[in-house]
This record gives C-alpha cells, structure tokens and sequence, in this order.
C-alpha cells in the first residue's frame, strides 16, 4: 500500500458524475473527457451522421448531469448507464428523421474493434470477445437483424422494410439472436 | 403465469429491452410485466444483455471543440468555488452532505443507500480541513482531500478500532488542496491520522463505511 498523488482522471467514474452533477468544473471535465467517445460512439452508431450524433452526445450529457441523482451504483456501472441514455436519446432522434435506408452489414464495425480503454485484458474485456465471438456464430439473417436493432436502434418493423422481411420474421431473427447470445453467456457463467 | 399476454410480452420483450417500444405497445407490455415476474425476469434478462452489446460499440472521438460544448450547454458548471481554507474540500463535503440529506443531489426517488459516496470530515482540532472518502464502486480505496497549509512530508497512520497502527505511509504533498487515494489494507481501518514532519498531527478522522 502506498500513497500517491491522484489526479482526478483516476477517480472512481460515480464521483466523477457526482462532480458533474454538482457543478464542479475540474470533475465535469474529466467526466466528460472520460466519456465522450464512448458516448458519440454509440450515437454515432445509432444516427450515422456527425452532426446529430453530436447533438445527441451533448444532450446524453446534459441529461447525465440532470439526472446523476436516478443513477444507482447498485444497478450498474456509469457507463452503461450513461450508454443507455444514449441510446434512448438516439433512437429517439432517428426515429422520425431515418427515411434512407441503413447499410445492413456493419457487423464488422462492431466486431472489428479492439477492445480499448482502461479494460485492457481484464475480465470485461474477455467477456467482450467471447460475445463477439458468439455474434459472428449466430445465422447471417440473424446478425444481420440484430445489428440493425440492436446497434442501429431499428424496429423490427424498420428491418423488415431494410432488409424486405415480414415483420413477423423480423421479429423473430431479433429474439432469436438475443435468446441465442443471452444463452451462450449464460453458460459461459455457468462454467466459469 | 403463462397465457396470451405473457406471449405477446415476450414477442415485445426483444423491442422493450432494446429501447424501441413507444406508444400503446410498450406501455400494454410495461402494464403486463408489473403482475408477471417471469416476463420480468426475460425483459432483464434481454436489457442486459443489451447493455453488454452497448459496450461493444466502437469509441468515436467527437468533434474538435465537444467538450467545450457540453459543458457551456450545461451552464452551471462553473469553476470551484473557492472556499477561503479550503476549496476541494469544501466542495467535496458539500457533494457527500447532499448525499447523506437523502436524495443525493436535488431531491429525487434515490435515497442515502445508494450515493455514490460515504465521506467523513478529517479535523484539526475542531476545524474542518479535509474529509474521507469512500466511493461505494470501490469500496478498497480511501479518497483523502486534505488542505495543506505548506510543502512538506506528511505521513499517514491508518489505524484500527483499538488505536493500533494498521498501516502507515508517507507522501510529500505540494501544499495547498490535494486530493489523493490510498488502498485500504485488509485489516479493518477505523480512522486515519495525519502527521507533518515534526510529528504533530494535522489532521484526523473517522474513516466512513459505505
């Protein structure tokens, strides 16, 4: 055990968001630093274009710094919570303005990506790769449904006009897959 | 329960759990899964693993100049006030206090329990010059903000209930506020006492249990 100086980029993330929710400038920056390409990552993800993913990031934030006090540590980490709101505001965003079509196949953009940040090879990193894994195993149709709801924040009623399904199938290569991955993990802990 | 609600819940719980439901169909399947654990428990079960899809999302570094942006859209950020003593500590007691007032920031449905913080004041005499910090999520780490009122060593004495010494270390501080994290050693730590060079202490204090 030794002291060491801490700079506030190795504070714990929910004192950061409690900075930011208090106004603290110092910790609303390195909240923000923190986050911010995660956040514009799954915005970017979600409506495709620079400059609405940045007014979606931007608003994340400010809901993030209105909100802190419904974050409970307990349910989850600040990132997923925070990616969550993201998400939501993204899809939200999309979905009255989506009328081109969306590029199915973005599956590798996904699956491709080294796992990056300070998870480096820890758990959460392993556990990355093996869902990754599991995506690239599911049925083609099936991948390809999941990616577009999942990460581009489609309906099932949206994927089956992109990819030119009945809803019903839609529906279900969408519960498939995640019944299918939701599974694989769930073993996974079982055996681990 | 299984019935014709619980199927159609789960031909929506795939949508629910994605965040694409709005409108009659997410709040029929919200009214359902009030009175049905088991369709709960898939919605949950779903979300996630929607939150574990999330964190496969590539990082994208934003646009030059983004985080100058949220914060100014944010405006009460603001640079810390600065308390005359002591700044960072201040303002540190002031976020943990409104945690500890229930409600943690701004009166909401969260209480106490989960703040992401317990702190506890560290006192030079009956001054309040710095606090201890226990972030819940890391419960193995004391976060320290101390006012120091000049350069120099400072060595710190982690002791246990019965005032013996659990573990002690040294830190050359800068003076002024600093903030600093030191890992708790197993043994059960009851509070923490800091000393100056000369030996006198500066400050002390109650170390806070999440």
């Amino acid at each position: 055990m030794a002291w060491r100086a801490r700079p506030v980029d190795g504070f714990p993330d929910d004192l950061l968001l409690a900075g930011l929710a208090s106004g603290d400038a110092e910790l609303s920056v390195a909240f923000v630093r923190r986050f911010q390409s995660r956040v514009f990552g799954v915005a970017m993800a979600v409506v495709g274009d620079p400059r609405q993913a940045e007014d979606v990031a931007q608003q994340a934030f400010e809901r993030a710094w209105r909100h802190a006090a419904v974050f409970d540590p307990r349910r989850g980490s600040v990132t997923t919570w925070l990616t969550a709101i993201t998400h939501h505001l993204a899809v939200d965003a999309v979905r009255a303005r989506r009328a081109a079509p969306v590029n199915p196949l973005d599956l590798e953009e996904v699956l491709g990506a080294a796992p990056g940040g300070p998870e480096g090879a820890t758990l959460a990193a392993e556990s990355a790769a093996e869902l990754r894994a599991a995506i690239r195993a599911l049925p083609a149709e099936q991948g390809r449904a999941l990616v577009l709801a999942a990460f581009r924040g489609l309906t099932a009623r949206e994927v089956a006009e992109s990819e030119g399904i009945p809803v019903g199938t839609a529906k279900t290569r969408i519960r498939s897959a995640m019944l299918r991955l939701a599974a694989v993990l769930e073993s996974k802990r079982g055996r681990s | 329960m299984t019935g014709p609600e619980c199927t159609r819940c789960r031909e929506l719980a795939p949508e629910l759990a994605l965040g694409l439901l709005d409108g009659q169909e997410r709040a029929e399947a919200l009214a359902h899964l009030e009175g049905c654990p088991a369709c709960r428990a898939e919605v949950a079960g779903l979300a996630g693993l929607h939150d574990r899809l999330r964190a496969l999302v590539p990082p994208v570094e934003p646009p030059a100049g983004f985080e100058e942006r949220v914060l100014r859209r944010i405006g009460p950020v603001r640079p810390r006030r600065r308390v005359p003593g002591w700044g960072r500590a201040a303002a540190a007691a002031a976020l943990v206090g409104a945690a500890f007032a229930g409600g943690w920031l701004a009166g909401t449905t969260t209480t106490g329990p989960s703040a992401p913080a317990v702190a506890a004041p560290l006192l030079a005499g009956d001054r309040h010059v710095g606090d201890v910090l226990v972030s819940r999520s890391r419960p193995d780490v004391l976060s320290v903000y101390l006012e120091v009122p000049a350069p120099g060593r400072l060595t710190c004495d982690l002791l246990r209930q019965d005032g013996t010494v659990a573990a002690s270390t040294v830190y050359d501080a800068s003076g002024g506020t600093e903030w600093w994290g030191v890992e708790r050693p197993a043994d059960a730590v009851a509070s923490v006492r800091i000393a100056d060079a000369a030996g006198g202490v500066v400050a002390s204090g109650k170390v806070p249990r999440p």
